[in-house]
């Protein structure tokens, strides 16, 4: 579930391009929110911020409200300028292809209901009911 | 069953978020004095930071600000602040609620291009707060 319910009905679909602009606009928002946070907690001001990286205030301004891109060399000058090191993760979302390949992973497939796994999946013949399974290589 | 109707409340792993009754008819005022093609760019902000907000992830001073003061209780001699989601211009007054654990109410949204908290704001805030936190109001 996702905040995006209290605005738009639970029927809504959202476009693959629209569900791009979430996952953009999130990571900008929480990339610029952890900076002031940190230039928070250090009582570096933006003007101070904007001093220490030789631009201009409204360039800092721009950057950190999100309507400036923020290039990721930005983003390292930053972090160097209050002496912080950023850490980037990327999590890989499963897809339902990705969960076809997970079938060569023995630990996963131990883990799932075995029947419901097969009759999931249109392309896996059930080899412990015979006849069916001759009727289907014949 | 698909609801056709947004859901009142999102529950992040740390905090609720509610929005009182007649919030999101507020929002949708508030959103129609935006450029119409920036309306849903200013919806995934407003959500993404609801998200952030009810994930506890820390929030500052500069996009959550405290705005005005809460209803005193009797006895209380300290006073609470209600904070505003700033999503420039939208605001959305919200305040941590003491009856219900972990909760985040947000009372309505405006458009605000004037600099003043509005004495109206405060009242609206101050009218729902009363409604939920001491008269036993859902939201």
């Amino acid at each position: 579930m996702s905040a995006k319910d209290m605005f738009y009905p639970e029927s809504k679909e959202f476009s693959s391009a629209e569900e791009r602009a979430f996952a953009r606009e999130e990571l900008v928002y929480n990339v610029t929110e952890d900076v002031l946070v940190a230039l928070e907690d250090l009582d570096v001001t933006k003007k101070e911020l904007a001093r220490r990286l030789g631009k201009s205030r409204s360039f800092v301004t721009q950057v950190l409200s999100g309507a400036r891109n923020m290039t990721l060399g930005t983003l390292s000058d930053i972090c160097f300028s209050i002496g912080a090191k950023p850490k980037i993760t990327f999590t890989i979302e499963s897809s339902e292809q990705g969960r076809d390949f997970h079938w060569e992973n023995e630990n996963t497939y131990t883990d799932l209901k075995r029947d419901d796994f097969i009759q999931q999946y249109e392309n896996i013949i059930d080899c412990r009911d015979h006849p069916a399974w001759e009727n289907q290589a014949a | 069953m698909i609801s056709d109707k947004p859901k009142d409340s999102y529950k992040g792993t740390k905090y609720t978020v509610i929005h009182c009754e007649g919030a999101l008819d507020s929002y949708n005022t508030a959103i129609n004095s935006v450029d119409r093609r920036r309306h849903k760019s200013f919806t995934r902000q407003m959500i993404i930071q609801i998200e952030r907000l009810a994930n506890g992830g820390r929030m500052t001073n500069e996009n959550f600000p405290q705005e005005g003061d809460l209803p005193k209780r009797k006895g209380q001699h300290h006073i609470k602040k209600f904070r505003a989601l700033k999503r420039i211009p939208i605001r959305g007054y919200c305040w941590l609620s003491e009856q219900h654990k972990d909760t985040y109410y947000i009372s309505h949204y405006v458009h605000k291009d004037y600099d003043k908290l509005k004495d109206s704001d405060i009242k609206k805030v101050g009218k729902n707060w009363s409604r939920i936190e001491e008269n036993g109001d859902e939201r």
